[in-house]
């Protein structure tokens, strides 16, 4: 084992005791905070402890989760089905790339929330209307990420290709195509964390289902040791989609990991 | 003997941006020159000179505005496996170990599996890497980097290697042993090569034939003939007698054409030269100072 590794160790180490610090403290400043404002404006973290015990017991999170896990997977799986392909072909062909780049740009930059009464206007307040609603989140940072990826292929290597005898496509599949894809990973980050607002969101304006729909309940009725709970389990949600996606973007571009 | 690379009459021009418009710098003009099979031939010459730009066209990378470029007496190259290029950034890809690079070109080729490993693992071991096969380009030195360049482009078994430049972003201790490496491969595959440098020691070092081509609008100036026997790495080069004069003669060759460039077509900017300071190695760059 070399001296670095050692040191990489050792600053893991330090780095985890530093966060249950930081945790403890945090839990603490919480107490103190709940224990002054009283259980309307803030519950004990262990009325949220007991929450948590009591909503799982019953069923209530399972199927709230049930509920929006559907909504999500299914918007987010369109997002990508779509988004990823479109990307590549605005990278692709130039033509189609200039022609659809400014009406995704328009998209991106508008508050695609004040889209939300047209989309119940449309699919109603089911569960279509709410995949619409993530789609709508999710899909930009997908294509976006996606055809910069592509388009920012360096050129050097491109010409280096080309010397070797690589035809169009093999310039497309061979190196853009390598060359984007951590660019689409970071895409498929981006899209996957706001497709996790979309799914709150969607449940807070149409009809009121899933986590969104608990908060939204338990936050009506200052039930807040409840409200807590579809909070913490977004979170956690949230952080697991983020860390799976680093690790799979860590096993597909080995080559990163030397690039410091 | 036929020639493996006639060019002639070459001219190639880029526009310029120049206030709001373009207008047209001539990189070559009326450029030709030939190489003969088995030659290695050296292209020395001040920088912004169209060195790379000639390299690009005869491997067909860009099209000539005029004149003409055969490749065993067929016109309009196109690129190709018959060409190996060596760059001077390397130009790996970052995502491909040393293995997979190398085997790139073979796969773009189509070139049957068992050969193409076969083939890859030969050339690896030639320019000296093996054990690094699994290695990716951003865990090299900048010298082993190029080592892996050079062993891609010759994987392809090209009939004629263009290099451009190949060592000069390397120290020059890491780029004379490159030098000896490249004459020892260079021996044995015998294919014709087109060499790019600025460098004298290298050129003379290289080359059967050196071609000088001067300053923008280039054209070949002046062709020397390299008298010293090969192989060359047995024995120190840079004592026989002809050395220093024909160095001697290059550089003062050279500086005369920096010393007529630095005029862009329809640019005013005063020529500019700066005398080699005591004990200082001249290098083309130098006039870049100003």
């Amino acid at each position: 084992m070399s001296v670095k590794d050692v040191a990489g160790i050792r600053r893991r180490r330090v780095g985890w005791a530093t966060r249950i610090i930081i945790l403890a403290a945090l839990i603490a400043v919480w107490q103190i905070a709940a224990l002054s404002l009283g259980p309307l404006f803030l519950p004990q973290p262990l009325a949220v402890v007991y929450a948590t015990i009591t909503l799982f017991g019953n069923g209530t999170i399972e199927l709230a989760l049930k509920q929006s896990m559907t909504v999500y997977l299914i918007a987010f799986g369109i997002s990508l089905a779509i988004g990823i392909p479109l990307g590549l072909v605005m990278g692709g062909i130039k033509a189609v790339g200039d022609a659809v780049d400014s009406f995704i740009n328009l998209f991106n930059s508008m508050p695609r929330i004040a889209l939300i009464p047209l989309m119940v206007a449309w699919f109603g307040l089911g569960v279509t209307s709410k995949i619409a609603i993530v789609i709508l989140l999710a899909f930009f940072p997908i294509v976006i990420n996606t055809y910069n990826g592509v388009l920012n292929t360096d050129k050097d290597l491109l010409e280096a290709a080309t010397s070797f005898g690589a035809s169009r496509g093999q310039l497309f599949t061979r190196v853009m195509l390598r060359a984007a894809l951590s660019n689409i990973i970071t895409g498929i980050r981006l899209g996957a964390s706001v497709g996790i607002l979309g799914v709150v969101v969607a449940e807070l304006f149409t009809a009121i289902t899933g986590l969104g729909g608990l908060i939204v309940t338990y936050g009506n009725l200052f039930e807040l040791n409840y409200y807590f709970v579809p909070v913490l389990v977004l979170s956690v949600i949230g952080v697991t989609i983020s860390e799976g996606l680093k690790y799979v973007e860590k096993r597909l571009t080995p080559w990163k990991q030397f690039q410091r | 003997m036929a020639p493996k690379v006639v060019v002639r009459n070459l001219s190639k021009s880029f526009p310029l941006r120049q206030g709001k418009g373009y207008v047209k710098l001539n990189v070559i003009e009326d450029l030709s020159m030939s190489v003969d099979e088995k030659e290695f031939v050296v292209i020395i010459g001040p920088s912004g000179s169209g060195k790379t730009t000639l390299l690009k066209l005869i491997d067909g990378l860009i099209p000539p505005d005029s004149g003409e470029i055969l490749i065993d007496g067929t016109s309009h190259p196109k690129p190709g496996p018959k060409m190996g290029f060596v760059f001077q950034s390397f130009r790996l890809m970052p995502w491909k170990t040393v293995m997979g690079n190398v085997l790139f070109p073979l796969q773009l080729n189509h070139v049957d599996k068992k050969a193409a490993s076969d083939r890859a693992v030969k050339y690896i071991t030639q320019v000296g890497l093996t054990g690094f096969e699994n290695s990716y380009p951003s865990e090299l030195s900048g010298g082993m980097q190029q080592r892996v360049g050079l062993a891609r482009a010759m994987a392809l078994e090209p009939e004629i290697m263009l290099m451009d430049e190949p060592f000069g972003s390397l120290d020059a201790q890491t780029s004379e042993l490159l030098q000896v490496e490249l004459l020892k491969l260079w021996q044995f595959s015998n294919n014709t090569v087109i060499f790019v440098t600025h460098n004298l020691d290298e050129a003379l070092l290289l080359a059967d034939r050196i071609l000088l081509i001067g300053a923008r609008p280039s054209r070949v100036e002046e062709e020397i003939k390299v008298p010293f026997r090969r192989p060359r790495w047995t024995y120190d080069v840079r004592s026989e007698p002809e050395y220093p004069v024909l160095r001697r003669h290059l550089w003062t060759r050279l500086r005369e054409m920096v010393s007529k460039s630095g005029t862009f077509p329809g640019v005013n900017v005063a020529p500019t030269v700066t005398a080699p300071l005591a004990g200082e190695e001249w290098t083309p760059r130098m006039a870049e100072r100003g």
